[in-house]
């Protein structure tokens, strides 16, 4: 298996950046054949990339019961997310086998609409928390004040194929963030990986959220916040 | 890096290197013939001398330690050309082995978006770097040929939907062992900025060879952001040290955690006040984000420009 590695966790990097697009199948299947027990009740496959024109970060993350078809979901995902417009990096395929059924917690039911009140609601939040910042008053002068909070969007979808596919995009400017989570599902679904979408949820971590950047652009200040490495 | 006296390297790679030595600068060459060598610089316990034959020597408390016929002299600083893009810097810090920017570059680019793979049971020595632009492969590929002499192979893949992307690959011991020894890519999952080898030069193409790989320009309604972004956080770390060392004040590191089998996102960037710096300084080989730059650079040149008119 090339450029396979695991931890004690049960998972394993299937595939990664720079690797024959095949080598994903092949060292999907060896990993299950070898380490399928009858106590696993799921396979995750989770995809880690990145559209490099914008900086957006996405997740893709498969729930398969089925040890049989695993090779051909992943080398399927991994087509879906390095077909996406724009330079698209894909860092890695990780397979997980676990002893719990995860898939069950992922419940994403919200639709765009409430998506979208959440979003400014958490803005309206965050413009109040921020406002009072020293850093953003010193520099403010009594210009408008825009918070620009980092995101993740998640979808949920129901699929035949998997028992549920998530996707999960990252990205500062919202309007970005649902418009790559709306080509990922639409591709997802085209390729009949997916059969629709159930629903969406919104996180902005608001009690986490630091001021990562401070700018001004057209009389505007915009206060970038983002989860910093401690 | 490699094994025995530094001497005894420098012979190794160079034919080069002193095997005799006497204290007075009287000294005899292979046939024996009497020649003098005068000291032209010292650097504390380090004493560089230049033949009548136009040759340096570097002495370390007395002794040999080399022999160059060629010198890179700066103020500070004398710099010998070794080989595969290596340099002997020669300073008041004591001597160290760097690379040149152009093979600064290449770990960069290996760092981001290549690799170096090889096992007791595939012994491949594969060098690779992948990109879907052809312009980036070209680079990479000028740059190795610059420094190691052999032009890597260039696969040219098709992807599913008929889009292209490109891998150039070498599978030479050589370049492998001499790319792995400066611990730029110790694992596939993690990369190492190689400070100990970098002198600013060095550190500044080693930037813009990862920034052509793993970094982005993007644009929204608060303007453009240039950022630089990797799922190995001691990697990004000293990316973000390497901006520190150079002068610049990247904005702190975020981190979009994940539990496993998805991994976690780190991303810095540059703030705005540095982004012509950065266009001037460090710069890139990617060409959207080439184009990018460049425009970001005219229009807060023009800004700053007019600030001074205004102030001047």
């Amino acid at each position: 298996m090339k450029r396979s590695s695991e931890d004690k966790m049960s998972h394993a990097t299937v595939w990664m950046w720079g690797d024959d697009l095949e080598a994903v199948r092949v060292n999907s299947e060896k990993y299950v054949s070898k380490r399928w027990r009858e106590t696993i009740k799921e396979c995750v496959i989770g995809i880690t990339g990145r559209e490099r024109d914008e900086g957006t970060i996405f997740y893709l993350t498969a729930y398969s019961s089925n040890p049989e078809g695993i090779g051909d979901l992943a080398e399927r995902l991994l087509n879906v997310a390095l077909n996406l417009e724009g330079d698209v990096k894909v860092d890695f395929v990780t397979i997980l086998l676990s002893d719990h059924m995860n898939s069950g917690k992922e419940l994403y039911r919200d639709d765009l609409e409430h998506v979208e009140e959440e979003y400014e609601r958490n803005k309206r939040i965050l413009t109040e928390r921020f406002s009072m910042d020293p850093r953003v008053k010193t520099k403010s002068g009594g210009r408008e004040i825009i918070v620009v909070p980092e995101m993740s969007l998640k979808c949920e979808l129901d699929s035949d194929y998997a028992s549920k596919i998530i996707t999960d995009v990252v990205d500062f400017d919202f309007q970005r963030v649902k418009n790559f989570i709306h080509s990922l599902s639409k591709n997802l679904i085209q390729e009949g990986l997916a059969k629709n979408i159930v629903g969406y949820k919104l996180f902005i971590d608001t009690e986490r959220l630091e001021i990562e950047n401070i700018s001004i652009h057209k009389d505007k200040v915009y206060v970038r916040l983002a989860t910093l490495l401690s | 890096m490699g094994g025995g006296s530094a001497i005894k390297q420098y012979e190794r790679r160079f034919g080069q290197g002193g095997s005799v030595y006497e204290k007075e600068s009287t000294i005899h060459d292979e046939r024996c013939e009497k020649y003098e060598a005068k000291t032209i610089r010292v650097f504390g316990e380090y004493e560089i001398r230049k033949t009548e034959k136009e040759e340096y020597e570097v002495l370390k408390k007395g002794e040999l330690i080399g022999k160059f016929s060629k010198a890179i002299i700066e103020e500070d600083r004398f710099l010998f050309p070794l080989s595969r893009g290596t340099l002997l810097e020669v300073s008041e810090e004591g001597r160290r082995e760097i690379t040149t920017s152009r093979k600064a570059e290449i770990c960069g680019l290996i760092a981001s978006d290549g690799g170096l793979y090889s096992t007791r049971e595939h012994p491949d020595y594969e060098v690779h770097f992948t990109s879907k632009h052809g312009e980036l492969i070209e680079r990479y590929n000028d740059l190795f040929k610059e420094v190691y002499g052999i032009e890597p192979h260039v696969y040219h893949k098709r992807k599913r939907d008929g889009r292209e992307y490109f891998e150039a690959r070498t599978y030479d011991r050589g370049v492998y062992f001499d790319l792995l020894d400066l611990g730029i890519k110790p694992k596939a999952f993690k990369f190492h900025v190689p400070f100990k080898h970098l002198d600013k030069d060095g550190l500044k193409a080693y930037l813009r060879g990862f920034f052509s790989g793993d970094g982005n320009i993007s644009k929204s309604e608060e303007g453009f952001s240039i950022k630089i972004s990797s799922t190995c956080e001691e990697g990004i770390k000293e990316l973000w040290e390497a901006f520190k060392l150079l002068g610049f004040h990247p904005n702190p590191i975020r981190v979009s955690k994940r539990e496993p089998p998805l991994h976690d996102y780190y991303v810095f960037s540059i703030p705005e006040e540095e982004y012509v710096r950065f266009a001037e300084e460090i710069g890139t080989y990617h060409p959207g984000r080439a184009k990018r730059l460049e425009s970001i650079r005219l229009k807060y040149k023009s800004e700053e420009e007019k600030r001074e008119g205004r102030e001047g």
